[in-house]
């Protein structure tokens, strides 16, 4: 969505909102105040008093009900931020990150027109710091941005959004390993596994011998074909400590090898899996279809007959290999909390020193 | 298997109140009077069928000894020798085999053997085809058919009818209710009430597993007859985790391999699998081996199709294609898939299901050309006087 789509988009649900009664119109120089004392709180390192005054404000400006009082806001925050910034341009860091917590705050309260304000800006600030910055870890830190933005998007299934995000985080940080593994789950999801394995190979680049990273890749390659290299990766993660990792690996070498015609060794290395892993489910399922195939039905029933004995109380490792990769968009999460912090004494010192100009 | 008798304490200590003058031969008689016992000779804890040797050793003296096979009485006897032929049938299940001995003081032995069922593994080829056979006639089904009714043809070869049953049949089923995180709610309350309703109404002989599961098999209540039972598995569920239906049929077919008689799987989901490792081409291979029949109850949801999700798993054509296989599986087993557009048809759609199967036809022959090759044999069944036939269109000779 465009800056300017984006601002109707807001101005159109704020005049759809009742106005409160004796609501006062919009004064910018009351939200440019309001906005300075958001900012100072987070630069207090006060998150959650800076998000819960961030929302008063914004939720204030909305329920006016007046069509432009939210491009107003938005006019206001820009001014305040240009006021601040020029001799400080560091200072966005920690304003992109309130504005990206208080989009995912927007999100858990299901206030969906706020969050997309919230994610325009921090979208918006991401793209001024990396033009503007002449920090060495500039491209890495707007590129964490996006990242974590992506990583929100996943969370209510905009997975076309959050595949456009993270393509231009990698085109700020190519080596953003986060992103390139993030990237490849969507592009596996949707059957791009040509893309898929191009992501993987440059994720292995930056970390090589990254296990889930292998484990994807071989499982694009076996759908590309690439039988031999998919076949090594596989046995290569057979005694990865990760368990869903090592269970994937273990099932789909065995597959592999019984849809070409190995029956024996599909069925070691199934055999090999249940010896490590007895309790799961899943493995005894596959040994008993196999067993099937191979035309001994009695193991076949009591291998079926087992997996009644056994516990599923934990999720699969198909399922876990099928969820988004959570905790890449935690990581890159923290990165970016990290480097905001280490810019609040700027901005502490920028709102000490400015004199409190006000746009709109 | 050898239990002693138990004379009431309270009518002994009256005794010995009343007969305190009586002499010791009294008083000693008097006091053990539960010499009694019983012990079962024949059978063995072995798979049973047919004509079979009900025979006990009874120790002290017996007034009577009755016999018992599966709590319905089929022999009483009052003199040694202590024994009965028995018909036990021929169906593949456990059965119990219970001895009682009534001595003259009221006091009473009982043993017990219980035989199990035959495992699949253990048999010997038996070639007996069994077809399920649904009839209609003017949309309303037909019960009132006879053998001679019925033809039946293997690749355009007739064949000799050599069993035939109605409906009244026993089966054996397993109720496989997906409880993923997609059913939560009214969608997971309906499956459950109408499983209840599928277990309240089968009769004695008829058995049925429960399995609910997600991307895991989250519970599950053994082979029983007792809807009692069923009941238990199905309260307090709590849905969770993706789909794993492919895994979890073939889980059901194959665990009624290990049963004879009629045999179905009921499937509630939406078909929608997210996370199995085996494929629907899989699971059509070993349904076309199987003598069961599927039933499919598809809860469908307003503009989501098979194509409209993927995983990491499939993409949504891959999806396409498994919903497809799944309805071939459905349409060859004999069964049929049910539509649910809304939960309010959940559990008139259970009970459907166990209308038809009490309308059924149990056909068997044995195949004039077996070949065991691999090969598909081709069924059908042709009906005198017109109406439309369903059962299983064949099976993999092997």
């Amino acid at each position: 969505m465009s800056l300017r789509s984006h601002l109707s988009a807001l101005a159109l649900i704020a005049a759809s909102l009742p106005g409160p009664a004796g609501a006062q119109p919009f004064d910018a120089d009351q939200a440019a105040a309001a906005y300075r004392d958001v900012l100072r709180l987070a630069a207090q390192g006060s998150r959650q008093n800076a998000l819960a005054a961030l929302a008063e404000l914004e939720q204030r400006a909305v329920a006016r009900g007046e069509p432009t009082a939210v491009d107003r806001l938005w006019r206001v925050k820009l001014g305040v931020i240009r006021d601040l910034a020029p001799e400080r341009i560091e200072i966005l860091v920690p304003i992109l990150h309130l504005h990206l917590e208080a989009c995912r705050a927007y999100r858990e309260r299901r206030l969906f027109g706020l969050a997309s304000h919230s994610r325009t800006m921090a979208e918006e600030l991401a793209d001024a710091y990396v033009r503007r910055s002449a920090a060495p870890d500039a491209s890495r830190v707007a590129s964490l941005a996006l990242t974590t933005l992506a990583g929100q998007a996943l969370e209510v299934q905009a997975s076309q959004s959050a595949a456009s995000l993270l393509s231009r985080a990698l085109a700020l940080d190519s080596r953003n390993g986060e992103a390139l593994l993030a990237l490849a789950t969507i592009e596996e999801k949707v059957g791009n596994y040509e893309a898929a394995a191009r992501r993987l190979r440059q994720l292995l680049e930056v970390v090589p011998g990254h296990p889930e990273a292998r484990l994807r890749l071989a499982l694009s390659l076996r759908r590309l074909e690439q039988m031999r290299e998919a076949e090594m990766l596989l046995a290569g993660l057979l005694a990865e400590e990760t368990e869903w990792i090592a269970l994937v690996a273990a099932e789909e070498l065995a597959d592999l090898f019984a849809d070409h015609g190995r029956e024996a060794e599909a069925m070691a290395a199934l055999r090999a899996a249940v010896a490590r892993f007895p309790a799961n489910q899943r493995l005894h399922v596959r040994l008993s279809f196999l067993e099937e195939r191979g035309r001994d039905p009695g193991s076949a029933l009591a291998a079926a007959e087992r997996v009644l004995t056994l516990s599923g109380a934990d999720e699969s490792a198909r399922l876990r290999y099928d969820r988004w990769p959570r905790a890449a968009f935690v990581a890159s999460g923290a990165q970016l909390e990290a480097a905001a912090r280490e810019r609040l004494t700027l901005l502490a010192q920028a709102l000490s020193t400015s004199q409190g100009a006000v746009g709109g | 298997m050898r239990r002693r008798g138990r004379a009431p304490a309270l009518a002994w200590r009256k005794w010995l109140k009343w007969l305190v003058c009586l002499g010791a031969l009294a008083l000693a008689a008097a006091a053990h009077p539960s010499d009694l016992a019983v012990e079962i000779l024949s059978p063995r804890p072995e798979p049973v069928f047919g004509q079979v040797l009900f025979a006990v050793q009874v120790a002290g003296s017996p007034t009577a000894v009755e016999l018992r096979l599966d709590g319905r009485l089929v022999a009483t006897l009052t003199e040694p020798p202590w024994r009965a032929v028995v018909d036990a049938g021929d169906e593949n299940r456990e059965r119990r085999f219970e001895a009682l001995a009534r001595g003259a003081g009221g006091e009473t032995a009982t043993a017990v053997q219980v035989t199990p069922r035959l495992r699949v593994d253990e048999e010997l080829s038996l070639d007996l085809q069994q077809l399920f056979v649904t009839v209609t006639r003017g949309g309303r089904r037909e019960t009132a058919l006879r053998r001679s009714d019925l033809r039946v043809f293997e690749d355009g070869d007739e064949q000799e009818v050599v069993t035939f049953e109605t409906g009244d049949a026993p089966f054996t089923a397993v109720l496989l209710l997906d409880t993923s995180e997609s059913m939560r709610g009214t969608r997971m309350e309906a499956a459950l009430r109408g499983a209840r309703d599928f277990a309240a109404g089968m009769k004695e002989l008829d058995e049925a597993m429960l399995i609910l599961f997600s991307d895991r098999v989250l519970r599950s209540v053994p082979f029983t007859a007792s809807a009692a039972r069923l009941a238990e598995g199905l309260a307090k569920v709590d849905a969770g985790g993706g789909t794993a239906l492919n895994d979890h049929l073939y889980l059901a077919l194959k665990l009624l391999d290990g049963r004879q008689g009629r045999r179905v799987v009921v499937v509630f989901s939406d078909g929608q699998d997210v996370v199995s490792g085996l494929s629907m081409r899989d699971v059509l291979w070993k349904t076309q081996r199987s003598q069961t029949a599927v039933y499919w109850l598809r809860l469908t949801t307003p503009g989501r199709t098979a194509d409209t999700f993927s995983s990491a798993w499939r993409n949504g054509a891959a999806n396409r294609e498994e919903g497809r296989l799944l309805e071939d599986a459905v349409r060859q087993s004999g069964g049929r898939t049910v539509d649910i557009t809304g939960i309010g048809e959940v559990e008139a759609a259970f009970r459907g299901i166990l209308d038809e199967l009490r309308a059924q036809y149990v056909v068997g022959y044995y195949p004039k050309d077996p070949r065991n090759d691999g090969s598909w044999r081709k069924v059908t069944v042709r009906l005198a006087g017109g109406g439309e036939v369903r059962v299983r269109e064949g099976y993999v000779d092997y």
